[in-house]
C-alpha cells in the first residue's frame, strides 16, 4: 500500500473529531460511550501510522514496533472502559429508568 | 526462540528492577490475598490484616528504597525508575490508601453490599499511582493511570442505591474517559513525530514540528484534566460531592498527587518556556475560581472539593515556576512536600466528614456543624487543625507547603504571580475559618439529631495519624526534606 | 489496488464514524461502529499491521461489542419512543459554540498534521511478514513492557471485580459485610435491604 502517512494521520483526525463532537453533542450515554470508543480508535491509527513511517524510514530496533504495543495496550484498556460504562449505564437505568445524560442532573451548584 | 525469551526477561528483570517493583509487586499479590480471605470462610475474618499487611509491606519496600545510599535510578530498559523522589511520593499514597480506607470502615452501614469488593478496589488504587510517578515511557504511565481510574470510577459509584453516587460515577467515568483519549491521542501524534514513547528518548528528540507540539498540548490537557485544572475543573464539586466521601478523600488527594508527580518529575521539561505564562495565568484562574467557588458553599463536602481545586491551582504555578527556569530538583521538592501536607490534611478533613456522615449526621451542611465543640470536642479540634492547614497557617504542614511553592516562583523571578497567588490565599483563609467559627462560636440548633456513639476506632487512629502529620509537616521539615537531599 | 482499498475503507470509516454520532437509536449507532471497527481493521491489515487487525477484529468486533449489544436488549432500549426522542440531536445555542470550537481545533490539528512529511516507501521486510510479526512483539511484551503488562492483568481483575460489584443485583438476605475485617472485630449486620 502506497499511501503517504499524511492521509492515514488525516483519517484519523476526522475519526477524532467526529468522536469528540459526538462526546459533546449526544445526550444517550449508549452513543457517548460508543463515541469515545471512536476516538479510542483514532488514536490506534495514529499509531499504526506513526509505526508504519518509522518503519519505512529504516528505523531498527523497538521503535516501529512501540506503536502496535500501545495499540494493544490501548484495545485492552478500551475493553475494560466499555465494561465499566455499561456497568454504570446499568447502576443508573435502575434507578432512573433512562440512560439519558439529562436524567444525571440531581448534582447542581 | 521460546528459551531466548525467558532468558531476555531474566536479563532485564535484575537485582534493581527487583527493589523498584517490590511494592508494586506485594500490591498484586496482596489483592490476591485478599481475594482469597474474602472467598475462603475461615479466612473471611483476616481480609482487614490482609489488606492492612499488605499496605505495610508495600510501606516498607518503599522505606527501603528511601533509606538506600543507591536507588535503583531506571529499570526494565528505562521504561521505569525509581529513587528517594518516588520512593517518598509512594510512601504517602499508601497510608493516604490506609487512612481512606480507615475512614470507610463503618461508613457504608446503609448502603452495605459489596464492602469486600470495595476494599479490594481500593487496594488496587496506589499501585496505579505508583506506577503513574515512577513511570518513564508513555506506555507505563497510561496503564497506571488506568490502573488507579477504572477502580475509582467503580468506587465513585459504590452507594449503588442512591443516585447521587451513581451519577458521580457515570460524571467522573465519561470525563475521565475522554481525558485518556485525548491523552492516548496525543501521545500517538508525539510518537508519530518523534518515533518514541519513552521520556528520555523524547527529551533527546525535536519537538518542534507542528505535531508534536498538537500531541504535547493535549497530553498536557489531559493532565489537566486529571488534577482539575480551569477549564476542566467543572466537574469536580459534582464528582467530589456525589461519591462515597471515603472514597472522595482518595480521589482528591491520590489522584491529585500522582498526576502532578508525573506532571512535574516527567512532563515538564518537555514543555517550552514560552508556554510558562499560559499555565500560571491558568494556575491564577483556577485559584480564584476554586476560592470564590468555595466561599459561596454552605455545604461542606462541596467546599471541600473547591479548595481541592484552588490548591490544584497553588501547584500548578509551581509548573509554571517549572517551566520558567526554576531549578528543576526544587520544583519538584516543593510539589512532594506540598503534595505530603496535602494528602494528610485533606484526607483527615475528608475522613471526619465520613466518620459524622456514619455517625448519622447524614448531610454535610456547615450548619450541622454548629456546637461540635461542645458535643465532639476531639473532632472539632482536629477538624480546627485541618482548616487551619488548609488555609496555610504556620506551624501546620500547609504553611510550609505554601511557602516552598511561592518560592519556586520567586526563584524562577515570577515575582508578581507570587503575590497575586499568595493574596489569593489570604483569600482561601475567609471559608476554612468560618467552619471554625461555626464549630466553636454558634450554638447547636435543637433540630440537629443526636449523634450516635457507633464510632469505629480505626476512623479514631486514622485522624490521630493525620493531625500527627500535619503538625510533624509543619514543624519538622526536616524529617521529610533530608531523604530527598542524599 | 491496496490504495483504493485503502481509499474505499476510508471512505466507510468516516461514513460509519459519522453515523455513530448521527444514529437516533442506539443500535443504530453500535452496528455502524462496528462497520467502522472493521474498515479500520481492514486498514491496519492492508499497512501490514496483521496481528493488530486480527486482536481488533477480535475485541472490539467479538467482546466489545457483544457487551453493547447485550446492555442494549438487556435494558430494552430501542423501541421506546421516549429514548429516540431523548436520542435526537437537540443543539442548543451554547452546545453549538462548543461543538463548533471543538470541531474548529481538531480540524485545525489535522491540518497541522497533514504537514507533516514521512513519505513511506514500501520496504521488503514489512511486506513479508507484517511490521508487527509476533514473535517480536511477544519478545517485547515480556522483556521492556514487562511491567505494564503485568499491571494491566491487575487492571482487569479490579475491573472485573467493580463491573460485577455496580451491576449486580442485590438479593434480600444476602449476607453483607460492613466491619473492618479483623479477627477480634464482630462484624455488624445490618438488616435492610438496598435493592
Amino acid at each position: 500500500m502506497n499511501v503517504p502517512t499524511e492521509h492515514l494521520l488525516a483519517l484519523a483526525a476526522i475519526l477524532f473529531s467526529l468522536g469528540v463532537l459526538g462526546f459533546l453533542t449526544r445526550k444517550n450515554l449508549i452513543i457517548v460511550l460508543a463515541s469515545i470508543e471512536l476516538m479510542l480508535n483514532a488514536a490506534n491509527l495514529t499509531f499504526v501510522a506513526g509505526s508504519r513511517a518509522w518503519a519505512a524510514e529504516g528505523v531498527t530496533g523497538g521503535s516501529p514496533l512501540q506503536g502496535p504495543i500501545f495499540s494493544l495496550f490501548v484495545i485492552l484498556v478500551a475493553a475494560a472502559e466499555a465494561a465499566v460504562g455499561l456497568a454504570l449505564i446499568i447502576a443508573l437505568y435502575r434507578l432512573k429508568q433512562s440512560v439519558a445524560l439529562d436524567s444525571a442532573g440531581e448534582l447542581k451548584g | 526462540m521460546s528459551q531466548q525469551t525467558v532468558a531476555a526477561a531474566f536479563e532485564i528483570f535484575d537485582d534493581a528492577a527487583s527493589v523498584a517493583t517490590a511494592p508494586l509487586l506485594t500490591i498484586g499479590v496482596g489483592v490476591l490475598l485478599y481475594l482469597v480471605c474474602d472467598i475462603v470462610p475461615r479466612l473471611r475474618a483476616a481480609r482487614g490484616l490482609a489488606f492492612c499487611g499488605t499496605i505495610l509491606v508495600a510501606l516498607f519496600f518503599e522505606l527501603r528504597i528511601l533509606g538506600a545510599d543507591v536507588v535503583p535510578g531506571l529499570v526494565l530498559d528505562k521504561t521505569f525508575h525509581a529513587d528517594h523522589t518516588t520512593a517518598l511520593f509512594g510512601c504517602v499514597f499508601l497510608l493516604g490508601t490506609l487512612l481512606a480506607w480507615a475512614y470507610s470502615v463503618g461508613y457504608y452501614h446503609a448502603s452495605k453490599p459489596f464492602k469486600p469488593e470495595h476494599d479490594a478496589l481500593m487496594l488496587g488504587a496506589p499501585a496505579g499511582m505508583m506506577l503513574m510517578v515512577g513511570a518513564n515511557d508513555l506506555i507505563v504511565f497510561f496503564i497506571g493511570l488506568e490502573l488507579l481510574s477504572l477502580p475509582l470510577y467503580c468506587l465513585a459509584a459504590f452507594k449503588r442505591s442512591r443516585i447521587e453516587s451513581v451519577e458521580a460515577g457515570v460524571k467522573y467515568f465519561l470525563l475521565g474517559s475522554f481525558a485518556s483519549a485525548m491523552l492516548l491521542y496525543g501521545s500517538a501524534l508525539v510518537y508519530t513525530a518523534s518515533g518514541t514513547l519513552s521520556i528520555p528518548g523524547l527529551l533527546d528528540a525535536d519537538l518542534s514540528s507542528s505535531t508534536a507540539v498538537a500531541g504535547l498540548a493535549l497530553i498536557a490537557a489531559s493532565l489537566f484534566f486529571k488534577v482539575s485544572v480551569f477549564p476542566f475543573h467543572m466537574w469536580v464539586p459534582d464528582v467530589y460531592q456525589g461519591s462515597p466521601t471515603p472514597v472522595t478523600a482518595l480521589m482528591a488527594t491520590g489522584t491529585k498527587a500522582a498526576a502532578f508527580g508525573f506532571l512535574v518529575a516527567q512532563v515538564m521539561p518537555l514543555l517550552p518556556p514560552s508556554g510558562a505564562p499560559i499555565v500560571a495565568v491558568l494556575g491564577l484562574v483556577t485559584m480564584a475560581l476554586g476560592n470564590l467557588g468555595a466561599l459561596v458553599q454552605s455545604d461542606l463536602k462541596r467546599m471541600l472539593a473547591y479548595s481541592g481545586v484552588a490548591h490544584a491551582g497553588t501547584l500548578l504555578l509551581v509548573v509554571a515556576g517549572g517551566m520558567a527556569g526554576a531549578d528543576a530538583a526544587g520544583a519538584l521538592n516543593a510539589t512532594l512536600y506540598y503534595m505530603v501536607a496535602y494528602v494528610f490534611t485533606a484526607t483527615g478533613a475528608f475522613g471526619l466528614l465520613a466518620l459524622m456522615e456514619a455517625d448519622g449526621a447524614r448531610f454535610t451542611k456547615l450548619d450541622s456543624l454548629r456546637g461540635l465543640a461542645k458535643s465532639r470536642p476531639g473532632v472539632a479540634g482536629a477538624m480546627a487543625l485541618f482548616m487551619l492547614s488548609l488555609g496555610g497557617i504556620p506551624a501546620t504542614g500547609g504553611f510550609l507547603g505554601k511557602w516552598f511553592a511561592f518560592s519556586v516562583l520567586v526563584d524562577a523571578g515570577m515575582i508578581g504571580t507570587a503575590i497575586i497567588g499568595a493574596l489569593l490565599s489570604v483569600v482561601a483563609l475567609g471559608y476554612y475559618l468560618r467552619v471554625i467559627v461555626v464549630m466553636y462560636m454558634q450554638p447547636a440548633s435543637d433540630v440537629e439529631p443526636a449523634p450516635t456513639t457507633q464510632r469505629p476506632m480505626t476512623a479514631g487512629i486514622a485522624t490521630i495519624v493525620c493531625g500527627v502529620f500535619v503538625l510533624a509537616t509543619g514543624l519538622l521539615p526536616s524529617l521529610f526534606l533530608a531523604p530527598l537531599a542524599g | 489496488m491496496a490504495e483504493t482499498l485503502f481509499y474505499l475503507l476510508s471512505i466507510g470509516a468516516i461514513a460509519c464514524g459519522a453515523g455513530v454520532i448521527r444514529a437516533r437509536m442506539p443500535l443504530f449507532s453500535v452496528l455502524c461502529l462496528l462497520g467502522a471497527f472493521f474498515c479500520l481493521s481492514g486498514i491496519y491489515l492492508l499497512a501490514g499491521f496483521q496481528f493488530l487487525a486480527v486482536t481488533q477484529l477480535l475485541v472490539y468486533a467479538g467482546a466489545i461489542m457483544v457487551l453493547f449489544l447485550f446492555v442494549i436488549m438487556l435494558l430494552n432500549l430501542g423501541d421506546e419512543n421516549e429514548i429516540a426522542r431523548q436520542s435526537g440531536i437537540a443543539l442548543s445555542g451554547k452546545q453549538l459554540a462548543v461543538a463548533g470550537t471543538s470541531a474548529g481545533v481538531f480540524a485545525l490539528i489535522g491540518v497541522l498534521t497533514a504537514g507533516y512529511g514521512i513519505a513511506p516507501v514500501e520496504t521488503a521486510s514489512t511486506r513479508a511478514s507484517g511490521i508487527d510479526e509476533l514473535q517480536t512483539l511477544a519478545v517485547e511484551l515480556f522483556s521492556r513492557y514487562m511491567l505494564p503488562f503485568e499491571a494491566a492483568s491487575l487492571l482487569l481483575l479490579l475491573t472485573m471485580i467493580g463491573v460485577i460489584a455496580i451491576a449486580k443485583r442485590q438479593r434480600a438476605g444476602e449476607p453483607t459485610h460492613t466491619g473492618a475485617g479483623f479477627p477480634w472485630t464482630k462484624e455488624p449486620l445490618d438488616e435492610e435491604s438496598t435493592l
